[in-house]
């Protein structure tokens, strides 16, 4: 079991090495750094340029600004914006509340909502029940998160006027925006569950524990679910890793200020330093979500402890 | 065991999800949604609009336009010009910043040497401004006088001075940059209360305030990048102003709630011309037949709900347009015409013209998407009757940074592109924008005559000489047609019931303008 611990956490660090290094590469496969951080160098002389290169330690080798550039993150400098002109890490942890928030939110939600909808789709295998709850499902993973969101404002937001249409601030600012986010998944993962109960309702076990005179319920519940949901669990974590990775569609439409949304204008801004620490924090969150995952996995199956 | 692990598990992301929600009290203020992201609250790292306007509720400028574009004193009260370089300005007495510290000339005076320090400067409006006003020093004659020196004749200074901020020397020569753009001192008529990131800047209107009281006393400043989205908040009461309501939305604006003001912006929209990529775009005749070939008004009434004007030159109506001149008529036949003269006609009978080689004419035209009120849907209309005059046109849009940054390396690969101008202040300042010498050339027409036409222009001191040559200047312009002349942007502003308001051409927000209606 310690050497599968050991084993994963050095496999992190070799992804968060690799991720490191393509996030450094970022700011020099656009060319001119300067002239990208800069946009505009109309007016400025080559000594001013020059005198900007050397400020920003951009005039030394590669490597050397590779191994300082490393040694920045394990000091948690992750540089500064060049738009916003303040740290890195500070603005990313000001917009990471917002984040963490609406990504666990939605995430809950496609957790609550999605295995019992799973559940008694495959316990009425065929039956009505079923099949409505598929087509649902089906629609969830048909619709565009957009089109969803704006629809979901049209209604709830300008026609009822029960929820407010964009922003952070009360709870409520936060239902429209998490039932967006998580509609893909709520879709996706009921219709996994389903699939993964039927499939685990025609083992043997199943059959021998209704022998023993079980009831369906504590049959589905305690022993087919169960199992069924060991595969489950490693979706999970992706996706619990992309509803923090920042959902930008949403963070849009809704105006809620996270980290996607902060990614993307600095794309946009060309503020490649803030993309690469922006790179680098959210690489980190899904290695470590997905690490806290596979320890999960390995608590729930055994097996996996010996493999 | 694993059902309570389960349920610790399922607790900690509940509490996660429900975190932030103890500041769920605000005000009822004034809320503008705006468009873009905010850089920072320094006054000297602004570069965009939506900046600008959340500082000038901040911080006072040196001078200001009043409510009919007209400009007037603000910080300064007077002002003369001393000799061909030198400005004289009176700085006005009773002004304090928010923290107390009394605003005068040397305030004035250090805000022009932090401007000029590099790190403050880079990528910003600062040094574009000070390269317009010939790079003026600046020298304290008295507590409240003084001087701005520049290098070279500049009688079209004050423009540029509203544009200029004005802050406590004393707070920001003691303050890091770092922490100056997140704690912003100025003397204008707010003051910060709450700025979160990437969602709303708060400001409050401050009792000693110097100048006329606002109405609005407190004002919330957002970021809605989704047009739907601003149009739903208006829709609801939750937006007082929003900008960019779609044209093709206007009618879904709940009169209920709030009303669209459009208003002819100062931003010129116009086509311009690569002459690096096709020798056809060098011969004035094909440039000029672009122009005739296209329907403006048409793409006006029909993508622009006929909102606004035609431009016949590059300047800005303020700042002297040609009197006589008049737009490209739509004429597909004098089209062409002209691109027969000029050897390119159909040869081979597909109803396109062809080069004198005999291959298809075929003219790419990049545009942006999204950057300017329906800039792709218009240059498809463009080609569709550049087509329709037999001249093959390809439209495609390309991503906003890669076409910016096309368009300052002078790299478009393309024979035409579409682009926006904001104001240059005055005639010379608008027509700079084909003026190679001043380095900005996106399409490269570097022609030897109107470069010594504009230098020789900008030199004259007389006004009714510098007239004359401002209108020499757009006739050669509209002769030449390095770009294909198309309009004035019309800026469509949703306001709600709730407040009386007009806005400005120059796309800002004017708080002292804006009253409550009860």
């Amino acid at each position: 079991m310690g050497a599968y611990v050991v084993r994963r956490l050095f496999q992190m660090i070799i992804v968060l090495i690799g991720v490191t290094f393509i996030s450094f590469s970022l700011l020099f496969v656009t060319g001119d750094p300067l002239a990208v951080m800069l946009g505009d160098v109309r007016g400025m002389t080559e000594e001013q340029l020059d005198a900007m290169r050397a400020r920003y330690g951009l005039d030394r080798p590669l490597t050397v600004q590779y191994v300082d550039f490393l040694g920045g993150l394990f000091r948690g400098d992750l540089g500064r914006s060049f738009y916003h002109r303040q740290p890195n890490l500070q603005l990313i942890l000001d917009r990471y509340p917002a984040t963490l928030q609406l990504g666990s939110m939605a995430f809950l939600l496609s957790i609550v909502i999605s295995i019992p909808a799973g559940v008694i789709a495959a316990a009425n295998r065929g039956k009505l029940a079923d099949n409505v709850c598929m087509i649902l499902a089906l629609i969830g993973q048909a619709m565009p998160v957009f089109w969803l969101g704006l629809m979901l404002m049209m209604i709830f937001a300008v026609e009822l006027k029960w929820l407010p249409v964009s922003g952070r601030g009360t709870y409520q600012h936060l239902i429209l925006p998490a039932i967006t986010l998580a509609a893909f998944s709520i879709a996706r993962n009921a219709r996994m569950i389903r699939s993964s109960v039927v499939e685990v309702l025609d083992q043997d076990y199943i059959v021998t524990a209704r022998s023993k005179g079980l009831t369906e319920r504590v049959v589905l519940y305690r022993h087919a679910l169960k199992n069924a949901l060991i595969p489950f669990v490693t979706l999970l974590g992706i996706q619990l890793g992309h509803m923090l990775g920042g959902a930008v569609i949403t963070e849009t439409i809704f105006s809620w200020p996270g980290v996607g949304r902060l990614s993307v204008q600095a794309i946009n801004t060309r503020d490649i330093p803030l993309v690469q620490a922006s790179v680098v924090v959210l690489a980190l969150s899904f290695v470590l979500i997905n690490l806290l995952v596979d320890l999960v996995y390995m608590f729930l199956d055994p097996r996996i402890r010996y493999t | 065991m694993k059902k309570k692990a389960f349920l610790l598990f399922i607790s900690f992301i509940l509490l996660v999800a429900m975190t932030g929600f103890a500041n769920s009290q605000e005000r009822d203020p004034l809320i503008v949604m705006q468009a873009g992201e905010i850089q920072g609250l320094d006054p000297q790292f602004s570069s965009s609009l939506h900046e600008s306007n959340v500082l000038k509720s901040l911080f006072d400028t040196l001078v200001k336009y009043d409510d009919e574009m007209n400009l007037v004193g603000n910080v300064v009260t007077d002002w003369e010009m001393i000799d061909d370089y030198t400005w004289e300005f009176k700085v006005r007495e009773g002004i304090t910043a928010s923290n107390g510290e009394v605003i005068n000339a040397h305030d004035v005076v250090y805000t022009f040497e932090r401007g000029t320090c590099p790190d403050v400067g880079a990528a910003t409006t600062v040094p574009w401004l000070l390269s317009c006003m010939n790079f003026p020093t600046a020298e304290v004659v008295d507590d409240y006088t003084f001087r701005l020196v520049t290098e070279a004749y500049t009688p079209q200074i004050l423009p540029f001075l509203s544009a200029w901020y004005v802050f406590p020397m004393e707070y920001y020569k003691n303050t890091s940059l770092e922490d100056a753009i997140s704690n912003p001192v100025g003397s204008g008529p707010y003051t910060l209360v709450e700025w979160v990131r990437g969602d709303r800047k708060v400001v409050t209107a401050r009792e000693d305030y110097w100048g006329a009281e606002r109405d609005v006393k407190d004002i919330i400043w957002k970021v809605v990048l989704e047009p739907s989205a601003r149009m739903a908040a208006l829709n609801t009461g939750a937006a007082d102003i929003i900008v960019n309501v779609p044209p093709d939305q206007v009618a879904q604006i709940d009169p209920d709630y709030g009303r669209v003001e459009i208003v002819q912006g100062l931003r010129k929209i116009y086509t311009g011309f690569v002459f690096y990529q096709h020798e056809a775009i060098q011969d004035r005749r094909v440039r000029q037949a672009l122009n005739y070939a296209v329907d403006m008004q048409q793409i006006i009434d029909a993508l622009l709900d006929g909102a606004t004007q035609r431009t016949f030159t590059f300047v800005n109506e303020p700042f002297g347009q040609h009197p006589e001149l008049e737009p490209y008529p739509h004429d597909p036949e004098k089209a062409r015409e002209l691109l027969a003269e000029a050897g390119y006609e159909d040869r081979t009978g597909d109803g396109f013209v062809d080069n004198p080689d005999g291959t298809r004419l075929t003219l790419r035209f990049h545009t942006p998407r999204g950057r300017y009120l329906q800039d792709y849907e218009i240059a498809q209309a463009m080609g569709g009757q550049m087509m329709n005059a037999g001249i093959y046109v390809e439209v495609t849009p390309i991503e906003w940074s890669v076409f910016s940054s096309r368009t300052r390396n002078s790299e478009h690969e393309s024979e035409m592109f579409l682009l926006g101008s904001g104001t240059g202040y005055h005639a010379l300042g608008d027509m700079s924008d084909f003026w190679c010498a001043s380095g900005w050339k996106p399409g490269e027409w570097c022609d030897p005559k109107f470069e010594e036409m504009f230098a020789e222009v900008a030199s004259r001191k007389c006004p009714d000489h510098y007239e004359e040559g401002n209108y020499m200047l757009q006739e050669y312009m509209y002769e030449e047609a390095p770009l294909i002349f198309m309009y004035m942007q019309p800026d469509f502003w949703g306001a709600s019931n709730r407040i009386e308001w007009a806005p400005a051409a120059n796309e800002r927000v004017y708080t002292e303008y804006i009253k409550w209606t009860d």
